[in-house]
Order: structure tokens, then sequence, then C-alpha cells
């Protein structure tokens, strides 16, 4: 599962710098990015779902991986406003992230601002333990058609629903360019 | 940038953060860039007037008592009132306000974000848009077909409660929207279709997902929403909405659905 994991972290990551950079040049109407692609594809390298980057257009990109959060539910303390510029311009150097604890373990980057801008983000702690602990306990409602949930995977033109790495990698990314900034 | 080859064209897909989420607006290259600008100029208009973090939005004003509702935009009494009507209609089980720390406020953000995702839809096809797709923090509007030598919807995969990197189901849209919500960490908390919290603690013990498929996003994301709180899976007031449909994912690793559904749902053997 990590093996799988660091991809989709990647591809979001990909994303953010892409909408970081457009958030500082409004005017410059380069607003094509990287969609964070299907959350759940789960289709390997080679994926020919929209949303895949090529491998190595975007800093921070990880090649392969069609697997990107699609959405965000937002932090579930804190809520970043991204509608605000900070005055002046971020300090170069590089600022670690906050700690986000998400039910999979802790998420956090690090971020580098050079000339400015933002060029790099690395992730330094990313959740390794994936199992997921499943209540078994109800039942559909009776006139619903119903059957066993199997994990789908196919090639994908978009994903409903948030994830969860998107929410912990937006806040500590927050955090980090709070940190820049001051 | 994202492009996809579909053979004669290309799909372009341009990202945004609004309302503290990424919006991704999916066209072809046949049109323009005109109707994309216009309508994200309308998402951020749409998050300066609505927004409950700014205080200088009217709802913030309207929250504080310092703007009557009869001075407000038509745009924020449209929404208001189909808030109203929400409500009623889910019998209270879908509201516009919220409780923080023991204080009653306006927060009409269940219905704000599809409703300003089917205007921009509206603004792409004034532009002479039919193919597009927009997706607001994974709740989406789409219309035409992705891929235009095969003629079909848009493959939308639809998030897996629980394994992160899966999609539970895959339904084929041609056109219309689809919301999703969902306890994709924590118990209490709904993630995504509002991009808050809901106002109450979400018991929904048997439920982890709640998917609704219909025309109108704004509804489909209340809907999923009000359906997610409720908890029961199929609450007698969904059928006050003809046109909608629910795909749920039970806690206990079920799919279940509403036959209206029946034809969009890709089945694998």
């Amino acid at each position: 599962m990590r093996r799988r994991a660091l991809p989709a972290l990647g591809m979001t990551v990909a994303g953010l710098i892409m909408l970081l950079r457009f958030q500082t040049s409004p005017s410059g109407g380069a607003t094509v990015g990287a969609l964070p692609g299907p959350a759940g594809s789960g289709t390997a390298p080679g994926t020919t779902a929209p949303g895949t980057t090529p491998p190595g257009t975007t800093p921070g990109s990880t090649p392969g991986g069609g697997a990107g959060p699609s959405g965000s539910g937002g932090a579930p303390t804190t809520t970043p406003n991204p509608g605000t510029s900070p005055a002046s311009g971020p300090t170069d150097g590089t600022y670690d992230g906050a700690e986000i604890q998400t039910r999979y373990g802790p998420v956090k980057v690090q971020i580098t601002i050079s000339g400015g801008q933002l060029t790099d983000v690395q992730e330094l702690e990313v959740p390794s333990d994936r199992q997921r602990s499943v209540e078994i306990n109800s039942q559909a409602g009776p006139i619903l058609r119903s059957e066993a949930l199997t994990a789908q995977s196919a090639s994908l033109d978009q994903v409903s629903g948030a994830t969860i790495t998107w929410g912990a990698y937006e806040q500590s990314l927050q955090a980090a360019l709070d940190a820049a900034n001051k | 940038m994202t492009d996809v080859s579909t053979g004669a064209r290309t799909l372009h897909t341009h990202v945004q953060h609004v309302m503290g989420t990424a919006f991704g607006i999916t066209v072809d290259d046949t049109v323009g860039p005109e109707g994309v600008d216009d309508a994200f100029a309308w998402l951020h208009h749409v998050d300066a007037t609505f927004s409950t973090y700014r205080s200088d939005s009217e709802i913030s004003r309207i929250d504080r008592g310092e703007l009557d509702l009869d001075a407000a935009s038509p745009d924020v009494r449209q929404v208001l009132l189909r808030c109203a009507e929400l409500e009623e209609l889910t019998d209270g089980w879908f509201t516009a306000h919220r409780q923080t720390d023991g204080e009653q406020h306006l927060d009409p953000s269940g219905l704000v974000k599809g409703w300003s995702i089917d205007v921009a839809a509206l603004i792409l096809r004034m532009a002479g848009t039919t193919t597009f797709s927009i997706n607001g923090g994974g709740d989406i509007v789409c219309a035409g077909h992705p891929e235009p030598n095969e003629g079909r919807g848009w493959r939308t995969g639809i998030r897996h409660p629980f394994l992160e990197e899966a999609v539970a189901a895959v339904l084929v849209l041609a056109e219309g929207a689809v919301a999703t919500s969902g306890t994709y960490e924590r118990g209490s908390h709904i993630w995504g279709a509002a991009g808050t919290d809901l106002p109450r603690a979400a018991g929904a013990p048997g439920l982890a997902g709640v998917t609704v498929v219909g025309p109108e996003l704004g509804t489909a994301d209340a809907l999923a929403t009000a359906v997610f709180a409720e908890g029961s899976g199929h609450p007698a007031w969904f059928d006050r909405f003809p046109g909608y449909d629910l795909l749920l994912v039970t806690a206990d690793q079920r799919l279940a659905w509403t036959p209206g559904l029946d034809d969009l749902l890709v089945r694998t053997a």
C-alpha cells in the first residue's frame, strides 16, 4: 500500500504547486494545472486517465500514478484561507509544515522558497499504516438494490468524493507557507 | 497542463483554488479560454459573497445583523430561499445554520458550492461549450462526451470510503451532477460535500458514503449531506426529489442504489 500511496501524494503536491503558482500571478492567465487526478482509479503507471500529469513536468511530481486526491474536505480544525495573498512575498528558505494527524498516520511537508517562489515540496512524513478497521453493523434500506462492495479499478474521467490525504496536505502546506511569510 | 489526447481533440483541465478547495474545469480545445475564465471569475465572486470565513461577505454581514435580507443581492436571496425549501423538504436534515460555541450562525455552505457550479456550467454552455466537467472538491457537473469517437459519457468513479486509492463504483454520466459525502476520516464529520463539517453530530454508523446523482449539483450536494446525516440510507423524504438517485456505500461494505442508476452503473463481472 505504501508504494501506491507515494505517487498519490506526489500528484497532490504537484497539484498544489500549480495552484499556488497561479495564486501568485493571477493575471497570468495560465490557469492550466494538474488537476488532482482520480482519487480511486487505482491504476498503475501508464494509466490513461485524464488528470495524470506527464512525469517530470512539475516540480515534486512523481512519475506515474493516476491516483491523486480529487478534492478537499478542508481541515478539521483550521481553515486555510487561500483567497488572501500575503502583503509581502515569502522569504527564501525551507520551512516545515505542521504535522497533521490522520487516521492513517501523520502527514508533514517541507517547502522550499527560492526567489520568492515555491519551488519544492518534500514529504517529510507520510502515513505508513494503511490498515482500515471497518465496522460491520448495518443494512441498506429495503427498496434499494444492493450487492457486495468491491474495489474497482478502471480508466476514469473523474472521481466524486473527497480524500483524506488531500486535506492533511493542504493543512500542513498552509502552515509552512504561513511560516515562510512571517 | 493536463492534456489527454482524444483523437481529433484534446481535453484541458484548468485548476484554481476556490472556496478552500481545488476546482477543476475540463474542456476540449474547440472552445477558447474565455468561457473558463468567466466561470472561474464567477466562482471567486461567489466565494467573496458567500464565505463564512470573510467578515465582509454578505453572509457574514447578514449573520451579524448588519445587512437586511431585503437589501441583500439577488443571488444571496435566491440561495437562502432555496436553503429554506431544502430544509423543509428534508424534514430539517439539511440546514443553512450551524452551532458554534452555543450560538447559531447562518451558513449556507451546504448549498452554495454546488449551486455555484451549476451556474458555472451555464456560463460554459453560453460560451458554446458542449463537452465539459466542473469538479469542485469532488462534486461534479459534467456534460457531453470526453471521448468523441466513442460517444460515451464521463466515466465517473465514486471514491471508495475505506480504500483511499480505489473507487467503490463507476457511473457513466452523459450529463448531470454527482455529489458525494462520507466519513472518510472522522466519524462525526463530513468531508467533502460542502467542504465543511456538519453543523450537528452526524451519527450514521451504517453509512460510509452517500452519493447523489441528479440534474442539479446544488440540490444533489445538499441531499448527499442530508441523507448522510439522517443515517438510515434512504429516508422517505428523498422521494420528494424526482430525478435524483442515491448510491450508498454501507459500513458493512455493501453498495446500494436506487433503480434509476441501473443503467448508469458500470458492472464488473
